[in-house]
């Protein structure tokens, strides 16, 4: 029995057990995304051209091929592998002239660049925040073992309070102390009047309609009794700039008189390591262009769904990601007519359509590598099944294949 | 092979200032000589030095790549091209991982210290220096608001020695960083701080962190010794936390950052005034410690600190953007982007206490050059700052332009004409820092030496002299040449060897189950590819006393 972390989503859980017995991994302490995460990898062929097996020099040679021939290649996806696939996916963009856009999450990178923002890691909010108010947010569902590792379910919490705004009464929500229903698309305006309450400023009474004052204004009543708050924000948040730029101006103005920060949750296991590894190599988190030669970023004029919507990629190089299932419809549609490579460790409806598809080894099952936990913390992804029971071959050999055939 | 031919050659280490000599490299080291074939390099009217060597800047990992996060503007102004040899970036006073290695080496730096990683995050930090080109790089790790850390002071303070020892090798770090002891660990509890080395709101005093990790520093005969960034920063009045800091140290080697930042008299919430004199009076008269300046220089910049408290103050002073980010039992992280004004009556005391340390000095081996990069200024800025130490009227002239009120508060106009030599500034910016650092192989041209030597064309400007090197060698081979940049290959990890007591394990594995997220086997960077290539220079243990 060994550890491994899974990656299944944003809290890249370290202490999973994981145990070996002819050629059959089996894991224990997972949750059910980690369990599917472990379980679904590629079968059949490790490279196909055009659905015809191939071997991996024969794809790459094609994959190289078109995207030698695209005037503006799209690099999409990277959140599902690791940092070290990460690195390689940003220098093939670079040496592309290509693209390069993880995809989602854009408004809260906007919002840091605007205002900045206070975030803490999982060991902070569990030993310390009083208040916790999950925004938009279900972690219930989207990153099953988080109040666990937060201590938030309702027997282990004690003191502490769970409130949560969400839609409707989620999952999560049923774990709360309080649930303040509020519509999907009045995030800004319901942040907003918080500031407000929480400044203690008048406000007009006719936002009533919109937002829901009374439950906001004991919620404000809340916040500023307590000494110590932490916010979770879900993708609804984290994908609209202006709301995150909300929650993040209350953060700071509740940061004055209390200790307060914010915790982004994540789907993909490694969508942080993605927005840090090109912020490194690049100096912007997300939808960086390198057709000039040097990285330019401009989320609004370069995400992956925009590009592809005005006709603007040419071909599209697909790491670990599943756009055709995520992206909007018109992009998709767009993204089907493309000449597409796919390199990812699990089969998927874009490496199905794909003209060139690579089925590899799976980053943190067949291959070690790093993952950045959505708090930011970076830790070790294992190699449960490596030598021998897996695919040799890993994403970030394939991309390194391909760059060399530049 | 490489005969560096009829250069002035600065080489403080072994006693050479200004002599006309040949340099011989062979195999990446300075040898005596080489055969008539080896490649030459007319130096004649160059000035030849060891490579620069940075003993306090803030290059990689999780709060620089924050700050990057948060200045689109400033990389969106100054982009770096990608050529055959060199990956693209951007710059500004927080560049990427790549334009950090290629500006360091086109300056003619060839080691940088990152001074501050949470040792958690030892992963990023070292996957970033694997992306940044050219220099070798070693990196400190927090300890001074350490709660496993604290837990042994208070308990057992005779196995802090292994628990340090025990970090830095799980971390590949260099050296121990002490930042606000004690005050990091309140801001994170409740925007709270400490005042002074007796408070004990953590649980331990300032004073017993300080005085338990400096001795097993001491003990373990770390090649460099613990680095302090004091109590109080930026404080009025935090001059006597900051000598009260020195005499709690005094008798064991010590290095203190940015004292720059830590030298205001006057009341605290009041306008801060010089005590500068007195702070280099007492390095002067103390061996045993050492300081880099933390120059402020006029001009865009970048405050980063893991003393996050500092940075909340920073907030309210510029109600720009501002990041906190708490390191759970370790450490937080600050970030304001800031600009230094020339007319602002603090900035120019802090910009002329900065002058007044280095002017003041008696020795230039125990008081180095640093901007604290990026929060003085970038280190793009040094060469400007060297000319205001060699160029007396040009450092009249900017005086002049300054802010009168806080020059009046200085020394700066009471006779201090001194210029530093080209022997004095090898000293501050390469043999000082790497003897400091105790990296034998750095920072001189003996033989044996790495063969990181930096050529400059010998400018009565010596802004523009420092600015572009004419050549850089690395390694032996030639990075720069005529200016421009050459080869870009890897740069190498340094981190220290240092044994510890394996016993000392299972005792940290009970104290951190309550006090991290992540499991104890995870802590431990063992990855090759994160640590390779590198050299471990070893520590010499003292021995208890």
């Amino acid at each position: 029995m060994a550890d491994a972390t899974c990656a299944g989503c944003g809290c890249a859980c370290d202490d999973i057990e994981a145990t070996v017995a002819g050629g059959q991994l089996s894991v224990a302490r997972t949750c059910a995304l980690g369990d599917a995460w472990f379980a679904e990898r590629a079968a059949g062929p490790i490279a196909t051209i055009e659905g015809r097996a191939a071997s991996v020099e024969e794809a790459a040679d094609a994959a190289a091929e078109i995207l030698r021939q695209a005037r503006a290649p799209l690099v999409y996806g990277l959140g599902q592998t690791s940092c070290e696939a990460q690195r390689q996916a940003v220098a093939l963009a670079e040496a592309l002239g290509a693209i390069v856009d993880p995809g989602g999450g854009g408004g809260a990178s906007l919002a840091h660049q605007a205002i900045g923002s206070s975030t803490a890691t999982f060991g902070e909010i569990r030993d310390r925040a009083q208040l916790v108010v999950a925004w938009h947010a279900d972690p219930a569902v989207t990153n099953p073992r988080l109040l666990g590792r937060l201590r938030l379910e309702r027997a282990a919490r004690g003191s502490r309070t769970l409130i949560v705004v969400d839609e409707r009464r989620t999952a999560t929500a049923e774990e709360a102390d309080a649930f303040v229903e509020l519509d999907a698309a009045k995030d800004f305006e319901a942040l907003w009047a918080l500031r407000a309450l929480v400044a203690r400023a008048p406000l007009d009474g006719d936002r009533a309609g919109e937002v829901p004052l009374e439950a906001l204004g004991e919620l404000a009543q809340r916040l500023l009794g307590a000494q110590h708050v932490a916010l979770l924000y879900g993708a609804g948040v984290a994908g609209d700039e202006l709301s995150a730029l909300a929650l993040f101006a209350l953060v700071r103005d509740l940061s004055r008189d209390r200790h307060t920060v914010t915790l982004g949750l994540r789907h993909d296991g490694n969508a942080r390591g993605a927005e840090d590894v090109l912020a490194w190599q690049t100096g912007f988190p997300a939808a960086v262009s390198f057709a000039r030669g040097h990285p330019r970023s401009n989320p609004g004029e370069l995400s992956a769904a925009g590009l592809l919507e005005r006709g603007e990629a040419d071909a599209a190089l697909v790491v670990a990601a599943d756009p055709l299932e995520h992206l909007p419809a018109a992009a998709a549609q767009r993204l089907r007519e493309l000449p597409t490579v796919v390199v990812d460790a699990r089969a998927t409806t874009t490496a199905q359509a794909a003209r060139v598809a690579f089925a590899t080894a799976a980053d943190g099952i067949e291959r070690a590598g790093t993952v950045h936990r959505m708090d930011g913390v970076p830790l070790p992804l294992r190699a449960p099944l490596a030598g021998g029971h897996g695919r040799a071959g890993s994403i970030e050999d394939v991309l390194a294949a391909i760059a060399g055939r530049l | 092979m490489l005969r560096i031919a009829g250069g002035s050659v600065y080489d403080p280490a072994n006693g050479i200032a200004g002599e006309v000599r040949d340099v011989c490299v062979q195999d990446g080291k300075i040898v005596a000589d080489v055969p008539a074939h080896a490649r030459r390099i007319d130096a004649r009217g160059m000035v030849v030095m060891p490579g620069g060597v940075d003993i306090h800047a803030h290059i990689a990992g999780p709060a620089v790549n924050a700050a990057r996060k948060l200045l689109p503007e400033e990389h969106r102004g100054d982009v770096l091209e990608r050529t055959a040899i060199a990956r693209a970036g951007s710059g500004g006073t927080v560049p990427s991982t790549f334009a950090t290695g290629y500006r360091y080496a086109l300056l003619g730096y060839t080691t940088v210290v990152e001074a501050a990683t949470p040792p958690l995050a030892a992963r990023h930090t070292l996957a970033e220096l694997r992306d940044t080109p050219v220099i070798d790089a070693l990196f400190l790790v927090l300890m001074g608001n350490n709660l496993p850390l604290f837990e042994l002071i208070r308990s057992e303070p005779a196995r802090v020695r292994e628990a340090i020892a025990w970090w830095l090798q799980a971390t590949g770090g260099y050296g121990v960083k002490l930042v606000n002891p004690g005050g990091v660990e309140m801001w994170k509890r409740g925007n709270a701080n400490v005042t002074s080395l007796d408070d004990d709101g953590p649980g331990v005093t300032p004073r017993q962190v300080i005085e338990t990790i400096a001795t097993a520093v001491h003990e373990l005969g770390l090649p460099h010794p613990v680095h302090v960034h004091c109590n109080n920063l930026g404080v009025s009045g935090n001059w006597r936390t900051t000598l009260d800091t020195l005499r709690t140290l005094e008798g064991r080697r010590a290095h203190l950052a940015h004292l720059q930042f830590h030298a205001y008299g006057g009341r605290p919430g009041g306008r801060p005034r010089s005590r500068a004199p007195e702070l280099a009076d007492h390095l002067n008269s103390h061996p045993e410690l050492s300081a880099d300046v933390g120059q402020v220089m006029f001009g865009p910049a970048t405050t980063m600190t893991a003393d996050a408290p500092v940075s909340a103050v920073l907030r309210e002073i510029t109600h720009g953007r501002w990041v906190n980010a708490d390191t759970e039992a370790e450490t937080g992280c600050g970030i304001v982007p800031f600009t230094y004004r020339e007319r602002n009556y603090v900035h120019a005391l802090q910009w002329g206490i900065g002058l007044e340390l280095f002017l003041l000095s008696r020795d230039p081996w125990r008081l180095v050059l640093s901007t604290d990069h990026p929060n003085g200024g970038s280190f793009l800025s040094y060469p400007r700052l060297i000319r205001l130490l060699m160029d007396r009227d040009f450092r009249n002239e900017q005086i002049g332009r300054v802010n009168a009120k806080a020059i009046k508060r200085t020394v700066l106009l009471d006779d201090l004409d001194r210029e530093y030599t080209l022997e004095e500034i090898a000293i501050i910016t390469r043999a000082g820092p790497a003897r400091l650092l105790g990296l034998q192989d750095k920072g001189h041209l003996g033989v044996g030496a790495d063969a990181d030597i930096t050529i400059y064309d010998d400018r009565d400007d010596r802004e523009a002299m420092f600015a572009a090197p004419r050549y850089v060698i690395k390694d032996g081979s030639p990075v720069v040449e005529d200016g421009e940049l050459r080869a870009a290959g890897p740069g190498r990890l340094l981190r220290v060897g240092a044994e510890h007591d394996p016993s000392i394990e299972p005792t940290l594995e009970a104290l951190f189950e309550d006090r991290y997220s992540v499991r104890f086997s995870s802590y431990p960077v063992r990855e090759p590819w994160l640590l390779e290539p590198s050299r471990t220079v070893a520590a010499q243990p003292q021995g208890a006393p």
